[in-house]
C-alpha cells in the first residue's frame, strides 16, 4: 500500500538565514492553497457574511467569487519569516503590498531573494525581496524582510 | 475612564467587529471624520489556544512553536496573526458605514508593514492602541494610514504595525480620477 504524505504538513526550510548567506540566495519556495472553507474559517461564516467568505456579497460588488481577505494571504508573508529567520524574527521587519485578488482554489507561491546583506556589529542584516505569485504567474503580493542573524 | 473595547479572544474581536460593522448607521468613515493623531479605543483581548488552532487551520501553518512549544516557553501566535485587528480598531472607532459597500464600510487593505518585537504568546492578555498618521485622496479612494502597537500583559511591547487602507473596494469609472 501507498501511503500519500500530509499535505498540509509542516515542512521547515531546509536552508535558513545565516551569516554565511550569499546576496543573490533564493530561498526555498512553498505553496499555499486558498479554499473557501479555509476563508470562512479565518472569517466566522455564517455569522458574518462578506466578500471573503460569501458568494452573494462578492457579487454584489462585482466580484467573480469571494476573495481571500489580505490579512490572510499576509499569513504566508509571516510563515515566510519564521521559516527563514527562525528565532531571529524577532526584531525583523516586514513590509507587505497587497497587488491582485486570491480566488478559491488559487495557489499562491512564496519566494525570497537576498537583495542586500550589511555587517553590523558582530551580525549581519539581510534584506530580502519576497514575491507571492498564484499558479497563473501573476504576483498578488510582494514585500521586503529585513532581519539580523547573529 | 478610557473608553476601550474587551474581549475574551482575539476571533471574538473579529466576530463582535463584523457584526457591529452591519449594524452601525450614524458614523462613517470619511477623510473628514479623520482626526490625524487621534487614539483610537484600545482593543484588548487574549490570543487563546483557540484562536492559535484557527489560524493552523485556516492557512495549513502547523509549525511546532504554534502547536506544541517554542523556544520562548508555550505556544506562539504567528508572527502576522494580528493584522485582522487593526481593521477591527479601525472599524470600531469610525463605525464605517457606506451605502452600496458590503459589508458595510469595508476598505481595501493596501500595504501593512511589521516591525516584530516579542512573540505572541497563547493565553496572553494583549492590548491594542493605534491612531491614524496620515490621509488623503488619490485614484478616485480616499486612503488612511494607521500606526498600531501590541502590548502584553506584562507591558512587554509584542509588535508594531502600519497599515494602509483605502475605499470605496471598488471604484466606478466615473469616479476614477487621472
Amino acid at each position: 500500500m501507498h501511503f500519500e504524505e500530509d499535505p498540509t504538513a509542516f515542512r521547515p526550510m531546509k536552508v535558513t538565514a545565516s551569516k554565511d548567506t550569499p546576496v543573490g540566495f533564493e530561498t526555498e519556495p512553498f505553496t499555499k492553497k486558498w479554499t473557501l472553507d479555509k476563508g470562512r474559517i479565518f472569517q466566522p461564516w455564517p455569522k458574518s457574511k462578506t466578500f471573503h467568505n460569501d458568494y452573494p456579497s462578492a457579487h454584489d460588488l462585482n466580484l467573480r467569487a469571494p476573495i481571500e481577505a489580505g490579512c490572510q494571504y499576509l499569513e504566508y508573508m509571516g510563515e515566510f519569516v519564521i521559516k527563514f529567520f527562525g528565532k531571529e524574527y524577532l526584531g525583523a521587519k516586514l513590509s507587505a503590498s497587497f497587488l491582485g485578488f486570491v480566488y478559491p482554489e488559487d495557489e499562491v507561491t512564496i519566494k525570497g531573494v537576498v537583495r542586500e546583506k550589511v555587517a553590523e556589529g558582530d551580525a549581519v542584516r539581510l534584506t530580502l525581496d519576497i514575491s507571492a505569485l498564484n499558479q497563473r504567474g501573476e504576483n498578488i503580493m510582494v514585500g521586503t524582510a529585513s532581519g539580523l542573524v547573529h | 475612564m478610557e473608553k476601550s473595547f474587551s474581549y475574551s479572544s482575539c476571533r471574538e474581536v473579529i466576530e463582535s467587529h463584523l457584526q457591529l460593522m452591519a449594524q452601525q448607521k450614524e458614523k462613517k468613515l470619511t477623510t473628514d471624520n479623520i482626526k490625524i493623531g487621534e487614539e483610537f479605543e484600545p482593543l484588548e483581548f487574549t490570543f487563546t489556544e483557540e484562536d492559535r488552532d484557527m489560524y493552523a487551520w485556516a492557512n495549513d501553518d502547523y509549525n511546532p512553536w504554534y502547536m506544541e512549544n517554542s523556544p520562548w516557553g508555550g505556544c506562539i501566535g504567528t508572527p502576522t496573526c494580528l493584522a485582522m485587528q487593526t481593521l477591527m480598531q479601525i472599524y470600531g472607532h469610525y463605525g464605517v458605514q457606506q451605502k452600496g459597500i458590503n459589508p458595510p464600510g469595508a476598505v481595501v487593505h493596501n500595504k501593512h508593514e511589521y516591525e516584530f518585537i516579542n512573540a505572541i504568546k497563547v493565553g496572553k492578555k494583549l492590548r491594542m492602541t493605534g491612531k491614524p498618521v496620515e490621509k488623503y485622496s488619490r485614484r478616485g479612494r480616499d486612503w488612511i494610514v494607521t500606526e498600531h502597537l501590541v502590548v502584553d500583559e506584562d507591558g512587554k511591547e509584542i509588535v508594531r504595525m502600519r497599515v494602509r487602507n483605502a475605499w470605496p473596494i471598488v471604484v466606478q469609472p466615473e469616479e476614477k480620477t487621472s
